[in-house]
């Protein structure tokens, strides 16, 4: 049995690594490593590799913007019909706002809680539109701004920066909260998980801590039980980076993909990273219906020289009426 | 491997000439707004990146352990090597060495809440709140003078930093990183107190003082003072 936890942190430096479950995870399994010892890291993912995972974490979200989802998607032939179902009569001039309306909303990626909420229990993105057209409320989006800074390192022995030693990394600065939603299996110290994160929070998240990138300090970790029981539910959808084994499906009902390419460690400072062998997985906000497992997600193995390094691919699901 | 503890320093650091920190230092000089300062997007605010920082304090510290060669960064796979163990290393050298993660972390340092009312109010007066100057920067191969228009946080300003350590107990109880604490990171911030931060500054810029300084809670402002280099 698992429990699910809120876990939100704010930015205090800019950062440059995106808050994805697959490095959320790294941090946690470091985070054990250099807390409890490599005995309770072999341990841990050993519970990793035969699927009864301590910990399973969600990517962050800023300030609680959930992925749409995606259950159908509004085609052309219903605009007439909405405009109508909004509007009432056949004003011309209401179907043009009614194809922007569309268009505004088919280029949403996110939506707030509440309307998270309603389309795991049935509602459907068509009444989700109508509602958007109808009140045209925006919710409340953190200040983000990502842009490229310059870096460069000194010719030790000109003392001057040259042509070959400068380079940009993308900067993320936000200015709001990221949540990270974790199901904690109940046998395991919630004490410890607290650690692993209050670890997290002295050390930094991502690429180039050591500089100071990816400072963070606590909002909250609580017990979260937000997430509404769905009656009736038959698929789900996933809150992480989801690389699917065999069952965990019967049918992708709308999905993302990305290519990643894993990294081993948390604070090296240089270009020539170990990194793993690339890896494919589904998204935030992909849809699916149920298969029969009962923990979804794949561990993968081998994807490293180093044989112990695993990439975990479960992801923090909730249930979805389709 | 085990984290045995992280140290914390907490400081202020004063600028007593004009500082430049840009991204680009000395290289790009195209262009009337020449090596801005850097500043939050969200804000505006000036901060001093803690990779400005660091760069610093690694460049000084290579020089100080007679581990400069080239031209380039060094690094080794020597387990203790002092600049390797402290401020990282490449990814091959790493594997060979097994000496854990980069010790060190400086973190970004930001305005005092003084200092934001100082630039505040030279804002209200001048409409910027950096100074402008130019200096001559001589090419090398032609021996052409070029002024450049360059942005400097004025001096008088504040800014708080922080660096944390870990101390990681490698069947040693940790005593190399406490010994390196000690050795390199505390002597690396009496290195940037006589050298000074950012850009130019052999022209004088970027001369500071600590007027905070604590590790861990305790005040070390003067034993850095009293660190003799050299
Ligand atoms: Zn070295």
């Amino acid at each position: 049995m698992y429990k699910t936890y809120l876990w939100k942190v704010k930015p205090t430096s800019s950062y440059i690594t995106p808050w994805q479950s697959d490095t959320i995870y790294g941090h946690l399994l470091w985070a054990v490593l250099f807390l409890y010892g490599e005995e309770e890291l072999n341990e841990v993912i050993e519970s990793f590799k035969s699927y009864k995972p301590p910990f399973i974490c969600s990517n962050g979200f800023v300030n609680d913007e959930f992925p749409l989802i995606k259950k159908k998607l509004i085609l052309r032939e219903d605009v007439k019909k909405i405009s109508q179902d909004i509007y009432g009569d056949k004003n011309p001039n209401e179907l043009i706002k009614t194809i922007r309306g569309i268009k505004e909303s088919n280029k949403r990626k996110t939506t707030g809680f509440n309307e998270f909420e309603k389309l795991r229990n049935g509602s459907t993105n068509e009444e989700l539109l109508k509602s958007f057209l109808k009140e045209k409320k925006v919710e409340k989006k953190g200040v983000f701004s990502e842009i490229p800074i310059m870096h460069n390192v000194v010719n030790r022995l000109s003392g001057v920066t040259e042509e070959n030693g400068i380079y940009t990394l993308n900067e993320k600065f936000l200015d709001g909260e990221i949540s990270i939603f974790i199901k904690v299996r109940e046998d395991f110290s919630l004490e410890k998980l607290d650690s692993l994160l209050q670890y997290i929070e002295l050390n930094g998240f991502g690429k180039k801590v050591s500089s100071g990138k990816g400072q963070i300090e606590r909002v909250e970790f609580r017990e979260f039980n937000e997430f509404e029981n769905v009656e009736n539910a038959n698929g789900f959808v996933v809150l992480s980076n989801f690389i699917p084994k065999f069952g965990d499906y019967n049918e992708v009902v709308s999905g993302n993909i990305i290519t990643k390419r894993g990294k081993t460690s948390n604070d090296i400072d240089t270009p020539e990273f170990p990194f793993k062998k690339p890896f494919v997985c589904y998204i935030p906000g992909s849809l699916f219906k149920r298969g029969d497992n009962k923990i979804i997600g794949n561990i993968l193995k081998n994807i490293h020289i180093d044989s112990r390094i695993i990439q975990v691919g479960i992801p923090f699901i909730v249930e979805v009426k389709i | 491997m085990r984290l045995k503890s992280i140290k914390e320093i907490n400081g202020t650091i004063k600028l007593l000439t004009g500082t430049r920190i840009g991204g680009s230092a000395d290289l790009i000089e195209i262009g009337g707004n020449d090596n801005p300062v850097i500043r939050n997007p969200l804000t505006s605010e000036l901060y001093i990146p803690g990779s400005s920082l660091k760069g610093k304090i690694r460049v000084l510290t290579e020089w100080l352990e007679g581990k400069v060669e080239g031209g380039e960064v060094h690094s080794c796979d020597k387990n203790d090597c002092p600049v390797c163990r402290v401020f990282g290393r490449s990814a091959q050298n790493s594997k060979v060495a097994k000496s854990g993660p980069t010790r060190i972390s400086i973190k970004d340092a930001y305005l005092t809440e003084e200092s934001k009312r100082e630039l505040e109010k030279l804002k209200n007066r001048t409409g910027l709140d950096t100074e402008w100057k130019y200096e001559n920067n001589i090419n090398r191969i032609t021996s052409e003078a070029t002024p450049r228009n360059l942005e400097r946080i004025p001096a008088g300003i504040e800014f708080d930093f922080k660096i944390t350590y870990k101390v990681l107990d490698m069947g040693d109880n940790g005593k190399i990183d406490e010994d390196m604490f000690e050795k390199v990171v505390l002597r690396g911030l009496k290195a940037i107190l006589l050298e000074g931060i950012g850009g130019g500054t052999s022209r004088g810029n970027g001369q500071i003082e600590f007027t905070k300084l604590l590790v861990d809670g305790e005040d070390l402002k003067d034993s850095i003072n009293n660190i003799v280099i050299g």
